[in-house]
């Protein structure tokens, strides 16, 4: 299942990048601006979803999202659940662990908070390809190797998990089976070798390929593709949702000092 | 038939088409070598037999059992399968534990074991690397260990994808008569390649694949003589395919295209076939 944009299949695809920047980032900053679980709740509804539906990436927006999320929900729930300090109104006892509604709503809104933020940057992944987020953020004059990195670390992801696919699928055609628990850690350790030697190689031949095409030189870099599209009307939005981004955190910082 | 492939068709999740309709049969003991243009579909074709890929509709049968219905595992014990990437199949210290995880996984004994993981180093020329790590061997060396941790596993169907890339000659020379030597044993190798020198030199069977149909499917000797745009040896035509753009244009091997320059109608594709015809047709030049 890939985590990329491979195409431009929807006007929110053929958005300029870093509209749809702007567009995480506030969105997850908004998120963040009142602890109330409704909050997180309406943005991931009303705004998120909306959007993602029009992208046309419903499927595995949700999919994706169910599996970054599930294993911190479940924690948060365990432990908040269970573990929440102070808390008086206890709903059911397990032995020792006291399971308290402050917990459950303590973690509620936690994980969706956390949800927000997760899901803000799954729209960006599966709507914009990273290549013209590159070359978007490089036409805005930030530097070549933050650009860079930044575009590593959305790619790391699904190229180690692709890597990982291609060494299990040819560790299974050696006759290994990979059912159960036991199969599954059986399979780690055929699978560890590979896929950290092969990172560690690719690091270094991707590094001194960039280098002997001049990646390290001051000069900045030509943009090879063109103006990517850019609108008035996305110049606005741009400002308001930053515009949204400073009121949350203003609304934020006097929640704290009230 | 060790394989049986049936109206084969596959396509990408991303529902671009990779194979369309693909219907052959392989005999035990038989050498085939697919080939055809980069994207013709070969090496998905490829990943089929093992269980890697499932067909979109159409079966592909190993020893008379659905791929479809097999985990990658099973399918293990009849078919071996060599990866293009050798960096993704080598995670053992060392090259003999490396060939060894096959035949361990699918329940030889340590004498099976020992005598396989013997058999399969000398034949692909690494029994003194047996002690080496993987990583510390080149490229063509590394093919060869995945080469070999499937040969160990003793499979009697053996896919190879691209096994020339990266080889030296004498590398070539070794994979040649190793080809040989599997044949001997009656077990049947299908080979995707670009290398057509190789494939007219060491398989007996070429099969044409052209934007993810059978373009062609003949005697390695009938496709030598047949023209390029030629169509399939048995005569039918595949109009889709002859209605989708120019046929696939395939290199011959240099000295077919030569002994085609000099206007020979006989099939050459060796050196050996080469002097022979030039013998015949010249008598003043010398023999050995």
């Amino acid at each position: 299942m890939s985590i990329l944009a491979v195409s431009d299949t929807s006007p929110i695809h053929r958005l300029n990048p870093v509209t749809k920047l702007v567009f995480a980032f506030s969105v997850t900053v908004c998120g963040f601006a009142h602890t109330s679980a409704l909050w997180p709740l309406a943005l991931l509804l009303l705004v998120l979803l909306p959007a993602i539906v029009y992208a046309g990436a419903l499927r595995r927006f949700t999919q994706l999202l169910a599996l970054f999320s599930a294993p911190v929900v479940v924690a948060l729930f365990l432990v908040q659940g269970f573990f929440y300090p102070g808390a008086e109104r206890v709903i059911a006892a397990l032995g020792p662990a006291r399971l308290s509604y402050e917990g459950l709503i303590f973690a509620a809104q936690t994980a969706l908070h956390i949800m927000v933020l997760v899901a803000s940057f799954l729209f960006l992944l599966l709507t914009t390809s990273p290549s013209r987020l590159m070359s978007a953020m490089t036409q805005r004059g930030m530097s070549p190797k933050i650009v860079y990195v930044i575009s590593a670390a959305l790619q790391i992801g699904p190229a180690f998990a692709a890597r990982a696919q291609r060494i299990l699928q040819a560790q299974q055609a050696h006759g290994l089976v990979i059912r159960g628990l036991r199969g599954r850690v059986r399979a780690l350790v055929p699978l560890a070798g590979p896929l950290i030697l092969g990172a560690f190689t690719e690091i270094g031949d991707r590094a001194a390929a960039m280098e002997t095409r001049a990646f390290g030189v001051t000069r900045r870099p030509t943009s090879l593709s063109g103006p990517l599209p850019d609108s008035t009307g996305q110049r606005v939005a741009r400002a308001v949702m930053i515009l949204c981004a400073a009121a949350a955190v203003a609304v934020n910082v006097w929640g704290v000092i009230r | 038939m060790i394989l049986s492939i049936d109206s084969l068709t596959y396509a990408y999740a991303n529902g671009t088409p990779a194979l369309n309709g693909v219907t052959f049969q392989v005999a035990a003991g038989e050498r085939v070598a697919v080939v055809g243009s980069n994207g013709a579909g070969k090496s998905t074709l490829a990943r089929h037999l093992v269980g890697i890929e499932r067909p979109t509709s159409g079966t592909v049968e190993v020893e008379g059992r659905r791929t479809d219905e097999l985990s990658i595992a099973e399918l293990a014990r009849s078919v071996g399968f060599v990866f293009q990437n050798p960096h993704d199949q080598l995670h053992a210290r060392t090259v003999a534990k490396a060939v060894e995880f096959g035949p361990r996984n699918l329940g030889f004994t340590a004498e099976q074991r020992a005598r396989a993981c013997e058999w399969a180093l000398r034949v692909t020329g690494l029994t003194h690397h047996a002690q080496d790590h993987p990583h510390h061997l080149s490229f063509g060396q590394r093919k060869r260990v995945a080469l070999a941790s499937v040969l160990a596993m003793d499979t009697p169907l053996v896919v190879l994808d691209e096994p020339t890339t990266g080889q030296d000659h004498r590398s070539l020379a070794l994979l040649g008569s190793l080809l040989g030597e599997l044949a001997e044993e009656g077990r049947t190798v299908i080979a995707v390649t670009h290398d057509m020198e190789f494939c007219v030199q060491h398989f007996e069977r070429v099969i044409v694949l052209e934007r993810g149909r059978v373009r062609w499917d003949g005697t390695v000797e009938q496709w030598l003589a047949a023209d390029a745009t030629a169509l399939p040896a048995d005569g039918s035509r595949d109009d889709a395919a002859e209605r989708s753009g120019p046929p696939t244009d395939l290199e011959r091997p240099q000295l077919t295209r030569l002994a085609r320059e000099l206007g020979w109608s006989a099939p050459v594709a060796t050196v050996d076939a080469f002097l022979s015809e030039l013998r015949e047709r010249t008598p003043s030049v010398p023999a050995n």
